[in-house]
């Protein structure tokens, strides 16, 4: 293999690990930090991309208004949904949270993906990339991916700040730590953790607009996602934001660089089963605490 | 008392009347002719083939409306009445809803599921039942290789889904090299195992053949190896899904055969990609323009059933599957299944996508026609004696799309 094609291998990789991290983002950070392990993420991610398909057809400018307001009203959606839906189960038993939420955030999957059969019918969505790829001497780099994965760098520092230097940040860490004693210093549980989920379904709106205009996007792919997504932060680290980031890279340069040079049907299964062999020996992640770098 | 002896005569009337009535003779006029079905309403196939209950119902009213099926066995028109199980696109649903068509609902003739691997294990309970059953989307040769009596199906076999291209390419000679991109998914091998013979037999050198998982999000490493060979077609043998993502990326990354081929480029597949999927080829049942059957009534049938013919491109093998019924029953003249499938098994008609007749094994000769995206519109290119534009050769640079 020639140096050009080596570069040009890694740069997708890269790329591609930025859309990896993309859409483990959002359940990274209601899992990973709140604990609550939100199966209806890949169906919000379904919702906005269809949403967006629509508005961008629909609407002169509806892109830009898509990014707008997409997130927006889905995080909206998110906060409204923790508020009626989990709130309760949570105010009730926060130590045995886990169960009652996956329950809770299965069935609401399930009403996602046929509120979207019903809205959109079957057909798939998909959106035009209006990006052009960018020419940087012999490699080719596709614009699309590059804004994702600077948005990925961007997202993943602002919510690593966010965490550890504004109030909002720090109740959320205190609460993901020690939730007893976060609520004996007046921290309130299910408001702090409405908005992380608020913040969390935003994000998996975001990850929904990219994805249509990369992939296609069926109104049954939700739960597909959120498994593709769960797994990456198993294997990157469950409590940090930034370790999907890491993790996504990883894999997307793994991936990439022995499909190029033993197949693409060999990538998958040795990028997975390196990192499952690297997981025996940090089972709490690759990129957690004692790991690679510090989470947070 | 005299309650209880009023109840024991009626139950005693009541066994007499089953006992003595002798059951309705077997050439007593059915009131209706039943047909069923199952569709994939939900579930994977849903994309392909979701709304086609509709389709269905359309097709039902429409005949309905005529007054039915004249059947001289019985010397009058019987109407058509539906019965449509939704098989979650699983094939072990399918096959118990074909079992209950036809044991409960007492159909006298099945429409297959879509997709091959639903057909395979529907079909079965056609055959265990001795029902005619005609399979519509299902061309993989497993499903006729079993010996089945029962079984007709519309479309040719898988290997030969694109013969028409190849003979096509030949007639040309221009295109010298192909390059195959596979989706390693059963239908999609299917079609490039048929089409790699179909090349070679065209005199095409086959400069590579990447048979790729059905899940992969970046194809660099493929896009580099094709642009280091350069051949003349890169032949996509992928659903639509793998296609689109692999199209973006051959544009981002700028690989430019003379041809791309995407064995299916239907209006989703459009869609996504607007310009970069202008000059692709790929294959059609039905393209307005053509001249066989009647499209007046095929699109009249998707206009009642609310169908778009751009997002549902199967819509017309289902329609000549409503010829080749309504045809069969009608030469048929009877409900008798021997007969019945005996008429299917020896039918020859002109349907919307051209002439139809069915091999020994009951695959159908209907096969698709090469068409190219012009102007974001479908243009039949061959044979010419069907073609509804030229083919557009070799494809002009990315920028000029």
């Amino acid at each position: 293999m020639d140096l050009v094609s080596f570069l040009q291998l890694l740069l997708s990789g890269i790329l591609l690990g930025g859309v990896y991290a993309l859409l483990a983002a959002g359940l990274a950070l209601c899992f990973g930090v709140l604990g609550l392990l939100n199966l209806a993420h890949g169906s919000f991610l379904v919702l906005a991309a269809y949403a967006y398909q629509t508005l961008q057809a629909a609407v002169p400018y509806g892109s830009a208004l898509g990014f707008l307001l997409i997130p927006c009203l889905c995080g909206l959606v998110g906060f409204v949904t923790f508020t009626a839906l989990l709130g309760g189960p949570y105010r009730r038993s926060p130590e045995d949270f886990l169960t009652p939420a996956l329950l809770i955030t299965l069935g609401l999957a399930l009403v996602l993906e046929e509120l979207v059969s019903i809205l959109w019918g079957h057909s798939m969505a998909g959106v035009e990339d209006r990006f052009f790829p960018i020419q940087l001497g012999q490699l080719s780099l596709s614009g699309n991916r590059a804004l994702i994965l600077i948005m990925m760098v961007v997202l993943s520092a602002a919510l690593h700040a966010w965490l550890k230097h504004t109030d909002s940040g720090r109740c959320l860490r205190a609460l993901a730590q020690d939730q007893l004693a976060a609520t004996v210093v007046g921290i309130s549980p299910v408001g702090t953790s409405a908005l992380a989920f608020t913040i969390a379904t935003g994000l998996s709106a975001m990850a929904g607009l990219f994805y249509v205009t990369l992939f296609t996007v069926t109104p049954h792919l939700g739960l597909p996602l959120t498994l593709k997504a769960l797994f990456l932060i198993v294997v990157s680290g469950r409590r940090s934001v930034v370790a999907p980031l890491s993790g996504g890279l990883l894999l997307g340069v793994l991936e990439t660089l022995i499909a190029g040079l033993m197949g693409a049907s060999w990538a998958s299964i040795i990028a997975l089963t390196t990192l499952l062999t690297c997981l025996c020996y940090r089972p709490d992640g690759l990129f957690t605490e004692g790991g690679l770098h510090k989470a947070h | 008392m005299r309650s209880r002896t009023c109840l024991t005569v009626l139950v005693v009337l009541a066994i007499v009347k089953f006992l003595l009535v002798p059951e309705e003779s077997p050439s007593a006029p059915p009131d209706a002719i039943r047909v069923g079905a199952t569709v994939s309403t939900t579930g994977k196939y849903a994309t392909e083939v979701g709304p086609f209950q509709s389709l269905f119902e359309a097709w039902v009213a429409d005949v309905n409306q005529r007054g039915g099926v004249y059947l001289r066995h019985y010397d009058r028109k019987l109407p058509l009445r539906l019965a449509v199980y939704d098989d979650r696109s699983d094939a072990a649903t399918a096959r118990r809803f074909c079992e209950r068509l036809i044991t409960v609902d007492r159909v006298n003739l099945v429409f297959g599921p879509y997709s091959s691997p639903l057909t395979f294990a529907a079909s079965g309970a056609a055959e265990q039942h001795r029902v005619p059953f005609i399979a519509v989307c299902a061309n993989s040769p497993k499903i006729y290789e079993r010996g089945f009596h029962w079984i007709v199906c519309v479309i040719d076999a898988a290997p030969r889904y694109t013969y028409r291209y190849w003979e096509m390419i030949q007639a040309e000679g221009k295109a010298r090299s192909v390059a195959f991109v596979v989706e390693d998914s059963l239908h999609p091998v299917g079609v490039y195992e048929g089409s790699r013979e179909l090349a070679t037999r065209a005199g095409l050198q086959i400069a590579a053949a990447e048979v790729v998982p059905a899940d992969t999000a970046d194809f660099t490493p493929v896009v580099l190896k094709l642009k280091k060979l350069d051949p003349d077609i890169v032949y996509v043998a992928a659903n639509i899904p793998f296609a689109v993502a692999f199209m973006k990326q051959a544009r981002e990354l700028k690989l430019s055969p003379r041809e791309f081929h995407c064995i299916h480029h239907s209006g989703i597949f459009r869609q996504p990609l607007g310009s970069a999927a202008e000059y692709v080829v790929g294959q059609s049942y039905w393209a307005p323009g053509m001249r066989y059957g009647n499209p007046e009534r095929f699109l009249s049938l998707l206009k009642t059933a609310g169908i778009n013919l751009d997002a549902y491109p199967w819509s017309p093998a289902y329609m000549m599957a409503f010829e080749i019924a309504e045809e069969a029953l009608s030469r048929a003249g009877t409900l008798d299944p021997e007969t019945l499938m005996n008429t299917l098994r020896n039918l020859r008609i002109t349907t919307l996508g051209g002439p139809v007749w069915f091999a020994a094994n009951g695959v159908g000769t209907i096969n698709a026609y090469p068409s190219q995206i012009q102007k974001g519109a479908y243009q039949i290119i061959w044979p010419p004696e069907v073609a509804t534009g030229r083919h557009v050769y070799p494809t002009p640079a990315w920028e000029k799309r």
